[in-house]
């Protein structure tokens, strides 16, 4: 039995109550406990998850949470990836009011991306996801005397609401149609029923919630607005965790409550993906800001993972499924490289476009290394993790079956156009002159130390990304009861 | 012995290790170099490449207990494929890590002295932990696409320590032009590792060289030859190497005699089952080394700057082998197409040369420049006798005097073309047997003049110091060691290898042994020593002699001071084609594609990306109705799909 | 017509009602009304299902009265950040707020 998962979800909500309650007993609190302390307990957090997995399958409360290897591998991820936030802010923290709510706010969030990897059932899924998106709408609107946050935040909410009301539209006629909201339930009652107006609306309007959530196009549009606007640590944590809770969500609500539909809705899934991966790798090359940029290279990223999600229906789903989670994993890690670098540079020079990057080289050769292999990893170079789960994920979905070869030839040809956009980076920071008068970037120790090892895993993953394989299989693996 | 090699750890399985070793020390001294003392990042480097060394010596006596090993590390596995770094552990590449780390070993020792107090002495660590790291991996695998990324790797190690003297223009150039020459050939290898896929559907080598037959083979076969020819040098890609010699020393001994230039005679080695399959490319092969042969050694006889004597030397002496894996290829004996001759040259060639560079190294130190005429370090004998004996050892072992490890492989050189027994293969016997009489002659003038000759004049030094009487002494131990140890190799490796230990038998699996062949050895022995006799008789106390040669034959020596302008055609090439081809794509890249399509305001209409963007409005309202348009219509489509 | 088919088509209607208004409207607080509409819409759909489809009712009961607490708290969250949008561009229209496009 594998209970011991129960915990992490309990800790880090204890937690995220603990830090608004010490922000309200002490005001200022200590940015050294808050976010030293948050960090490494999440951090050990996510060590206990991997540690505590034993394999076993838990079903919670007749299953509206699993636990199983697949919610540990992504438990561990969201736990991961809200402590490195939480260390990318430390300096952050210090320039807002209430750092406590901030990083307390986080963990919700952190809650919501967790639930939503476990749910085994459409009214847990659902209260999972709002709870990460209310973190998120306050988070991303956090800095509100900016004009710029304040309008990001509007833009996200307000259509975060009308997605989620076509995604519970979604939810209601799946019950409608089955009787219940349990994913093996749901997945009995769809194998008898035969394609119908009333499930082709329920599946339509389940992608086009979940669509904004991960982001895929047409339901992509506040993407970048969002991006730009919001803080920088709280778009790095959009653009890894949000998305990577969406595939979660999406991966066990496709894999198995789908199950019996998804071959009739894959084409929905492939349109979205190729979609998704020309727009945001065309549109990135005319950016000149660089989290506008980042938004919409992470749409083109979106697309290959959906590709994933569209080979689910596929004889073997185990092995689609761990591509999307190495790819989700991969992308991660070099996003939030990335977005350190971006965050190191503003808090210096409050600047983000890509021409403020010029020179980078000189001004701070390390910043410019650790964002160069950041966005080599994301266009997939080999000896970066990007290669390998790239590599991976295209592999798996275009073994799956003869339909995916096109797309799959698709992504390739979006890749090569998204290193368009990353080498002309690259070339802004290596071969372009400095502005006059641009000194050298100074990174604190903290932040250095993050972005180092932070680029140490994206490297070291790509050389070997066996281990990471590995675990991504098991916990594929575990969605289907195997193993 | 074998008991002492079995104790060593490392065996078949690990022989990965070997180049992981010193790309990990690259790695370190890459990362921490700042942070690194440059004495500390030296040791580092030496250790690995030490470890190595050990290692390697470990695979050879796993090999010889449990015979060939073909080792996989699965890197991904994806969709039931898996995808690896494959490595074989053969007799051929098990030679190869042998020479490799312990040439590497002996020049990194070498340097620690040789280099000290150079700014950049961590970073010339690194980059030689590098280049010995891509050059064992590119020995040990058992892929082509792995061949070709690591092939590659030593291209670009050679560039960076080539043009390790940046600031001086020379050294730029010669890099550049060592990179670019190479590239031609490697564009060769490139198609020919392509073709090779498309028609096997496998990098495997092994399955490529099974599954090949007929034109294809010679295709895949002839394309492969070509990068072979640029790595190593052969007409007419042979004019990078003796520009090369602007880098350090001590990375001259290591391009020479174990990395890069034993790269392309190694690929043709590795891949000569499927050279076999084709005549024709032996052939060429063999004709190919044979002109290499003799050009470099007029061009030798031609040049009177140290290194790049023994530069043209190394060029002459790898066409030897060329031809000698070529004809082995055609011998008229089934039995003894292998590409035992040649290699075994490439392993004793490999020491002497190393040993030769480094006392070059050690009169070059002495004096403090980085390249001097042989009139400039004339002398040797009277103040560094250690040095001046390894030197005269090499050159008689080059030569091919009995017993020097030079005269055994020498042998190995020769008889290939005989077995041919066809009219051209006598002729390409002849043709060798006057490439090795150039090759006493060129080492004879070489030895005589800086080992013997008069005191030196003043030199006038290269880094604008002024002249100062040069005063040539014996090195100190750390650089001595490693000349003691190559010096002993060049003498008693052939004799040991030949009789004590049969190589050729290692090397063909026991198909064959090594074969003393009296009246070759002797025609062999002959024409050396008439070499060195032409030689004594003619430099012997003679001052400048040159100008003398040069008014005797001045017309074709005229074509060899020019080098035939091969030189001058290549480096025409690269000036007024490459390179300006090159800027044509950064203007167009510059011009068109960034200001038209990312900066230009004029252009922005016709672009695919600017239309989606147009899209992007700002206001809220066009977001939701985007998304529910499309939410209506994926339903619409959907439900057509389904009534239709 | 069944009252299953009614309560369906009011759901659909009212749904739509508030999608009109998502679309229609530049005045956000109007444009969350409507939201809550499209919230409700979803609930009539849950009653009519739980009451005249399917025997599992408590699941629909839960489900409504977590849409509504989701609901009511989206709108007091979205009504600070319109709050906060007053103050600083003094209008909560719309077409007003582009800065953040292409």
């Amino acid at each position: 039995m594998n209970w011991a998962l129960l915990l992490p979800g309990y800790l880090v909500t204890g937690l995220a109550f603990g830090a608004f309650t010490l922000d309200l007993i002490v005001p200022r609190l200590s940015r050294t406990v808050l976010v030293y302390g948050g960090a490494a307990v999440m951090a050990a957090i996510g060590v206990f998850i991997i540690v505590a997995n034993d394999g076993e399958t838990s079903r919670f409360a007749g299953g509206i949470l699993i636990f199983d290897t697949y919610s540990a591998f992504f438990f561990a991820l969201f736990v991961i990836l809200a402590a490195v936030t939480i260390l990318g802010s430390s300096q952050f923290v210090s320039s807002i009011d209430s750092p406590g709510e901030f990083v307390a706010l986080l963990m919700m969030a952190t809650v919501g991306a967790m639930g939503m990897a476990a749910a085994g059932e459409l009214i847990t899924a659902y209260i999972s996801l709002e709870l990460l998106s209310f973190s998120l709408y306050i988070l991303a609107s956090y800095t509100w005397k900016e004009r710029r946050t304040n309008e990001a935040g509007m833009k996200y909410i307000l259509l975060g609401a009308i997605a989620s009301a076509f995604l519970l539209l979604g939810i209601t006629y799946i019950y409608g149609l089955t009787g219940d909201t349990r994913y093996d339930e749901v997945a009995s009652g769809l194998s008898t029923l035969s394609p119908s107006p009333g499930l082709i609306i329920a599946l339509a309007m389940l992608t086009a919630g979940l669509g904004f959530k991960v982001a895929a196009v047409p339901f992509h549009m506040w993407t970048p607005d969002v991006y730009e606007g919001a803080p920088i640590p709280i778009t790095a944590y959009l653009a890894a965790a949000s998305k990577a809770a969406g595939f979660a969500l999406l991966i066990r609500l496709v894999a198995v409550a789908l199950e019996p539909v998804a071959l009739f809705w894959d084409w929905v899934f492939i349109l979205l993906a190729v979609l998704s991966m020309m727009l945001g790798n065309l549109v990135a090359i005319l950016q000149s800001n660089l989290k506008r940029l980042m938004a919409y290279s992470s749409i083109g990223q979106v697309g290959y993972l959906l590709l994933g999600i569209a080979a689910l229906g596929a004889d073997d789903p185990a092995k689609p499924a761990a591509g999307i989670l190495i790819h989700s994993v991969s992308y991660a890690a070099s996003t939030m490289v990335a977005f350190m670098v971006l965050l190191a540079v503003w808090q210096q020079t409050g600047k983000e476009g890509v021409r403020d990057v010029a020179g980078l080289a000189r001004r701070n050769p390390f910043l410019a290394l650790a964002l160069t292999g950041a966005l080599f990893s994301l266009a997939g170079f080999p000896f970066f993790i990007g290669f390998a789960s790239k590599f991976y994920l295209f592999t798996v979905v275009a073994t799956a079956g003869t339909r995916f070869l096109v797309p799959v030839g698709i992504a390739i040809f979006a890749s090569l156009i998204s290193l368009y956009y990353y080498l002309n980076i690259v070339r802004q920071m290596y071969i372009e002159q400095p502005e006059e008068g641009a000194g050298p970037i100074r990174v604190s120790r903290t932040m250095w130390l993050l972005i180092l090892g932070l680029l140490v895993a994206i490297v070291a993953g790509g050389l070997y990304v066996r281990p990471l394989a590995e675990a991504a299989e098991t916990a594929a693996a575990s969605l289907f009861g195997g193993e | 012995m074998t008991a002492l090699l079995d104790m060593i750890p490392i065996g078949a399985e690990q022989a990965w290790l070997v180049a992981a070793l010193p790309f990990a020390a690259f790695v370190i001294l890459a990362i921490g170099r700042l942070q690194i003392l440059p004495q500390a990042a030296s040791w580092v480097s030496v250790a690995a490449i030490g470890i190595a060394f050990i290692g390697s010596l470990g695979v050879l006596g796993d090999y010889l207990a449990n015979g060939e090993y073909v080792g996989k590390i699965v890197w991904l596995s994806a969709g039931g494929s898996e995808f690896g770094l494959s490595y074989i552990v053969d007799s051929l590449s098990v030679m190869m890590i042998i020479l490799v780390t312990s040439v590497s070993l002996a020049v990194q020792v070498y340097s620690l002295e040789y280099m000290k107090g150079d700014e950049r002495f961590g970073w010339y660590f690194a980059a030689h932990s590098l280049f010995a790291a891509s050059m064992l991996a590119l020995v040990l695998t058992g892929s082509l696409l792995l061949l070709y990324i690591s092939w590659e790797l030593v291209g670009l190690c050679s560039f960076l320590l080539i043009g390790f003297y940046w600031e001086r223009r020379s050294a730029a150039e010669a890099a550049k032009k060592a990179f670019i020459t190479t590239r031609f050939g490697d564009v060769g290898l490139l198609i020919g590792i392509i073709v090779a896929y498309l028609s096997t559907g496998t990098f495997d080598i092994r399955e490529v060289i099974a599954s090949l037959s007929g034109g294809e083979a010679a295709l895949v076969a002839f394309l492969l030859f070509l990068g072979a020819m640029g790595k190593s040098a052969q007409f007419p890609f042979h004019i990078w190497l003796p520009d090369a010699m602007e880098g350090p020393t001590p990375v001259s001994a290591l391009i020479h005699a174990a990395t890069m230039v034993a790269a392309g005679v190694f690929l043709v080695a590795r891949m000569f089952d499927l050279f076999v399959e084709a005549p024709g490319v032996l052939w060429f092969v063999a004709v190919i080394g044979l002109v290499t042969a003799i050009l470099a050694g007029l061009l030798a006889l031609g040049e009177i700057d140290f290194k790049r004597i023994l530069a043209y030397s190394t060029v002459s002496q790898l066409g030897l082998m060329m031809l000698a894996l070529g004809a082995a290829g055609l011998s008229a004996n089934v039995e003894h197409r292998d590409p035992s001759g040649g290699m075994f040259h490439l392993l004793t060639h490999g020491y002497f040369k190393a040993l030769l560079f480094l006392t070059a190294g050690v009169a070059l130190h002495a004096i403090h420049a980085s390249s001097a005429s042989i009139y400039q370090v004339r002398g040797l004998r009277i103040g560094a006798p250690l040095t001046a004996a390894a030197l005269i050892i090499g050159s008689l072992s080059l030569a091919g005097i009995p017993p020097l490890s030079g005269f055994f492989s020498k042998e190995g050189i020769l008889a290939p073309a005989l077995e041919i027994e066809t009219l051209p293969g006598y002729l390409l016997f002849f043709g060798a047997v006057i490439a090795s009489f150039l090759s006493a002659l060129y080492m004879t003038r070489l030895a005589l003049v800086v080992a013997q000759g008069g005191p030196a004049p003043p030199v006038e030094s290269h880094d604008g110091e002024g002249s100062h009487a040069a005063v040539l002494h014996d090195a100190p131990p750390l650089m001595s060691v490693p000349l003691v140890a190559l010096g002993a190799l060049a003498i008693f490796l052939g004799i040991v290898l030949a009789f004590g230990w049969d190589f050729i038998e290692f090397l063909t699996h026991g198909h064959r042994e090594f074969h003393f062949d009296m009246l070759l050895a002797l025609a062999s022995t002959l024409t050396a020593v008439a070499g060195i006799g032409v030689g004594l008789n003619y430099w012997n106390n003679r001052e400048r002699v040159d100008d003398g040669v040069l008014e005797a034959v001045a017309g074709p020596l005229k074509l060899v001071q020019n080098r035939f302008y091969i030189d001058a055609a290549a480096q025409w090439v690269i000036d007024r084609i490459v390179l300006v081809f090159a800027g044509f794509i950064r203007e167009v890249d510059r011009r068109v594609v960034n200001d038209a399509g990312v900066d230009g305001p004029a252009a922005r209409t016709v672009d695919a990306g600017q239309l989606l963007r147009g899209m992007q409005t700002g206001f809220v309202f066009n977001y939701a109705l985007v998304f529910t348009i499309a939410a209506v219509i994926i339903v619409a489509v959907a439900v057509l799909a389904e009534t239709v | 017509m069944t009252v299953l088919e009614f309560m369906l088509i009011l759901g659909a209607a009212l749904f739509c009602l508030g999608l009109y208004g998502v679309l229609a409207r530049r005045n956000a607080v109007l444009v969350l009304m409507s939201v809550e509409l499209m919230l409700n819409a979803v609930n009539v759909h849950l009653i009519a299902f739980a009451r005249y489809v399917v025997g599992t009712e408590a699941i629909a009961h839960v489900l409504i009265i977590f849409v509504i607490t989701i609901a009511a708290a989206e709108v007091g969250l979205a009504l600070a950040i319109v709050l906060r949008m007053f103050r600083n561009w003094e209008t909560v229209n719309l077409d007003r707020i582009s800065t953040l496009q292409q």
